[in-house]
Order: C-alpha cells, then structure tokens, then sequence
C-alpha cells in the first residue's frame, strides 16, 4: 500500500480504483483520512453539533464505500464525497427528531441556544476555551465558503500540509492549477479572517 | 526588486512555503524595508496558523476509520442501522430520557429499513442473512439471492456485490440473473461498465477483475467466449453481459443497446470482444474484396499480353522456319528476315519481362496477403461456431 504523505502519493483515482479491487480497505481508509476533515467540515456547517456531525460524516463515508463503483470521474472523489456529505447532512435537518425528543436538560443542542459545536475539550480556563472555540468555529464558516473547487485544497495544504506539487498528484490536477487555487483561497481567507486576528489571536 | 502588488500576490505561497528560496529572500527583503508589507506578512502567517488551528480542531481523531469500517461491515446490528433516507443514530448521544423514545424511533428505522434481498440458498460472507442497502458482499462460495422484485440472482464463487436502490451491483465476478419469476418488473444490473435492465429473462453478467483475479473466473468466461475473446480474457477480463431469453436494455457509456435471446455485450464494444470479431471481419472482408479486384485487374491487363506473347511467339515460329528455308542463298532478303526476327524477339522479351511482373502481383495478392486473411478468418468463424454452440449448451443448462 502506499506510503501516506510521501513525495508522490496516490492519486485520489487510483486509491478509489484500488478500494474496488478485492482487499481494497487500506486504500478506502486512506482515502477517509485524507479527506475526513472536508466532510467533517462540510457537515458541521449545516449542522453544527460536533457529535451529529461525526455521525453523519462515518455515514458519508461508509455509503460512499458502498456506492464507490457508481462514481463516473474518479478524479472527482473528494467533490463527491462532499455532495454526499451535503446531501446527508440536509437530509438530517430535515428529518431531525421531533422536538420533544430533543433537549432533556443539559444536551447539547443549537435550539436550547447553548453551545453545541464542540469536540471534547477540556481545556482549564472555561472562558478562553469559548472564546478559541467561537473563533474556530467562524474560521470554519469562512473556510465552508470559499469556492467549492478550493476547499479540498485549503484542507490539503492548511491541514494535512502537503505540497502543491503532491495536492496536483492527489487531485489529478496540474500543480499550475493547485498554485492558482491556493493564492485565491488563501487572498480569501485572509480578508475574511483578518478581522476575527484583531481579537488578539496570534501564532 | 520586487514591489507591494506582487508581494500581497505572493503571499499565500509565501506563508505556505511553496516559494522557491530565492523568491523567498527577495520577499522577504522587500518586508525587511517595507512597513506596511511587513504588517501583511505578519496577518498572513497569523492567518495561516488561525486556519490550521481550526481545522485541526475539528479534525475527526483516528478512530475516525475504524469506526466508517465498523459501519461498513456491520450487518444488521443496531450500531450501523442504514437505510436510504437516515443517517445511522449512535446510541451515547442521547440522554437517559430520551433513549426510550430513541429505541422507538430506531425499531421504527428498522422496520422501514427493509433488506434489499433475502439470501434463500449458500451463505454470504460475514453470516449475513439480510443483504442491506450500499453494504459490500463477497460470495465465499455460491450463493442465490432474492431481489426484491423477486427475480433471482445466482452468485459465482467470491462474486463481490451491493444492492442500491434495488439495483444489483455486480463488483467483482460473475452471476447468472433469472427474472422470469417476476413478469413485467424490470430488473435492475449493474457492473461498473455496464448499467443493464432486464426484462423478463435470463442474463449472465461478468464484472471485469484485474487479470490477477481474472484466472479463477477464466473458466466462466471460456465456457460461453471460447478462443475468440481469450485475448481479451488475457489482458483483463472486460465486463460482459449475456442474454438467454427475454430482453435486456444495456447502458454502456451512455449508449443504449436493446438485446434479445443469445445476444451479448463487453464493456468496450470498440475494442473487445464479439464487437472486435465483427469489425475484424467486416474489415477483412473488405480488404479481401479489395485485392481481389486489384488481382482481377491485374488480369485484365495480363490479358492482352498473353495473346500477343502467344501471336509473336508464332511469329517468330513462322520467321525462322522462313529463314531456314532461305538457307545460304536467302541474299538481302535473309537478312531482312533476321533483322524482323531480332526485332520481335526483343519486344517479345519486354513483354514477357512486364506480363512476368503482372503474374507475380498477381499470385502475391491471391497468394500471400489474401490466403492469410481467410486463413484468419475461417478460424475467427470457427470460434465464434463453437461459441455459438457452448452459448447453446448453457442456455440447455
């Protein structure tokens, strides 16, 4: 199998094509832990509990594993990874328990207006943990808006850290192409995220 | 040097160290003297750092996969309950007071959540006995199963497959469908080359494998493709549909084929299989046709040359008999005679030198080109007899 994170790794394509061979499960779990974060982010968006969203997102991918031979452009799998993602998601908003199910006392939950969207933390300072939180959550929005074609990147390079030249491998692309994507989500992102510093966040 | 535009353009880059070092240096001289581009350099690193934080943040950890594999291998335990519509529901989310109401809700689920077959002879892997939507089966031995619509599917040793939306998805290996259980209903196939809907009838279906996983199957497919498409069985098995009876509509790359009883399909019809056979020997054909009529012209123009070949040859036959009748006395006349002699038998010697050459294009294009393509063709013919036949003999089965 391949190495993950190398100089050259496999192309989402021939991961997606090696998953459908027999014994393809080490190459459908690099294909989830590349692209876990983008559905994860994708979903907490809509649906902003940490848990639902977790959930949800383990069902993206297992369906998609399920269907993975329907997927016409293999080039495409972190696209459509995402429409999957986004339709499940709607799907879950839509049909979301009935309301008296919903808060016994203490749950998280977006209607009872308290904080929901959080993964464990257990941070010491209450306070600052909100604060961070609150800030992370809105970097997340900012990310969820940019252009769909450049938010596998923005995961890619800002979470997984890979280069230009290994995103173009992963994505089939051109590096020409990946270069352009991250100087206009990065001149984005940074108009957008620039006035959330001025609350004093720094590296 | 390099001015504020391009540095605010390159800064992305900058930040996410895809700039060549000398690129770097220049930048990062201009910031060293330039205040306001020093103020951007520092924001876009902050921001950099900011958005890294916050992915990472929310970042599924790594029991992330093994929990998507517990889902997918799962069969019908409450954990990964799955249907069409709703998503799987983890049980710890929920707060005490509402897990009564949670394991209504989840029996409601599971009743809705109907099986998408029945398994009614073998055994699939993992001691499935309800085949569930989107999941992935691999026969370990063979195995029937019942589809919804009733038709029946009769599963090869370690055919992979998942059922979605009703549709069979063949992954890997080969099955034999029969829907005549379930008149008017069409049935729904698939292979990734193939989308197929079967209308009341027989149909075997075979998923490409790479050639590796291709030789335990090797055996299927020669039964019903002898010889004629072991080629194709050699360098990847494509995907192959059969009819036996009834009809089937198969959509291959977009492009709709109706097929009847003992009709077939590959994946590539351009490139493999019976579509190969057909186009060889139309391609063939016409290439026999073609030389046969440059031979035929070829003899046509011989034509001519021969008689006169012949005519001088009498000629000549005359001259001489002339001339030894002449004898020593023939004077200037003689003479005369020998020089007409000299002359026809030099013309007579082109001729023959340029009929030579026709025959020789001649009995090559009859020869050579044309009696190895009918050699190859008549062993194309034979195969696909003998397909015909073995495709016969199954049906029988």
């Amino acid at each position: 199998m391949t190495e993950r994170m190398t100089d050259a790794p496999a192309s989402d394509a021939e991961l997606v094509a090696a998953s459908l061979s027999a014994g393809g499960a080490e190459a459908f779990s690099e294909l989830v832990s590349r692209h876990k974060g983008l559905v994860m982010g994708k979903i907490l968006a809509m649906v902003r509990d940490f848990h639902t969203a977790e959930d949800l997102a383990q069902e993206t991918f297992a369906r998609a594993y399920g269907s993975l031979s329907q997927l016409r452009e293999p080039d495409g799998f972190a696209a459509w990874i995402a429409a999957i993602a986004g339709n499940l998601a709607r799907t879950w908003l839509s049909s979301r328990k009935p309301k008296f199910l919903a808060t016994p006392a203490g749950a998280n939950d977006e209607e009872t207006g308290r904080e929901a969207f959080s993964p464990q933390d257990s941070s010491p300072d209450p306070h600052e943990t909100v604060a961070r939180r609150d800030l992370y959550k809105k970097v997340l929005s900012a990310i969820e808006n940019l252009p769909e074609e450049y938010k596998a990147t923005v995961y890619l390079k800002y979470l997984k850290e890979l280069t230009c030249a290994q995103i173009a491998r992963i994505q089939g692309t051109t590096v020409g192409t990946v270069t352009s994507r991250l100087t206009r989500a990065g001149a984005m992102l940074r108009e957008r995220l620039a006035p959330l510093l001025r609350g004093g966040y720094c590296e | 040097m390099m001015n504020c535009k391009q540095v605010s353009e390159l800064l992305p880059l900058f930040v996410a160290g895809e700039l060549d070092e000398a690129v770097r240096a220049e930048l990062e001289s201009h910031a060293n003297i330039c205040a306001e581009c020093a103020a951007a350099l520092k924001e876009a690193k902050a921001v950099h750092a900011l958005a890294h934080d916050a992915l990472a943040h929310f970042e599924p950890g790594e029991d992330f996969e093994k929990e998507v594999f517990a889902r997918i291998t799962a069969d019908a335990s409450v954990q990964s309950v799955q249907s069409a519509d709703r998503p799987g529901i983890r049980w710890r989310h929920f707060y005490p007071i509402a897990v009564a109401a949670a394991v209504f809700i989840v029996a409601l689920v599971l009743l809705q959540n109907k099986p998408a077959g029945t398994v009614i002879a073998g055994k699939l892997s993992g001691e499935a006995t309800k085949i569930r939507q989107g999941q992935k089966y691999v026969a370990n031995q063979p195995s029937a199963i019942e589809l919804l619509n009733g038709a029946k599917a009769f599963l090869m040793k370690e055919a992979g497959f998942s059922i979605i939306e009703d549709a069979l998805h063949l992954l890997a290996g080969s099955c034999y469908v029969d829907s005549r259980m379930s008149p008017r209903q069409v049935t729904r196939l698939a292979t990734a080359g193939l989308f197929v809907e079967l209308h009341h009838g027989e149909a075997y279906l075979y998923a490409g494998l790479p050639v590796q996983e291709a030789a335990p199957h090797a055996d299927i497919l020669d039964a019903i493709m002898p010889r004629a498409y072991a080629e194709e069985a050699n360098t990847g098995a494509p995907a192959l549909l059969v009819v036996f009876s009834g009809t089937a509509e198969a959509v291959v790359k977009g492009t709709r084929h109706v097929l009847g009883g003992g009709e077939f399909l590959f994946e590539d019809e351009t490139t493999a299989g019976p579509r190969k056979y057909e186009a060889f020997l139309k391609e063939a054909g016409s290439r026999i046709d073609e030389v046969e009529r440059a031979a035929q012209e070829i003899e046509k123009r011989l034509e001519p040359y021969t008689h006169v070949i012949a005519s001088y040859t009498t000629s000549l036959a005359g001259l001489k008999e002339l001339a030894d009748t002449l004898g020593a006395q023939g004077g200037a006349e003689l003479e005369e005679l020998k020089v007409r002699i000299a002359l026809i038998e030099q013309v007579k010697t082109v001729h023959e030198a340029r009929a030579g050459q026709m025959l020789a294009d001649l009995n090559n294009a009859r020869g050579g080109e044309m009696n190895g393509l009918k050699a190859r063709v008549r062993e194309l013919e034979e195969a696909e007899q003998t397909r015909r036949d073995a495709l016969e003999n199954f049906g029988k089965l």
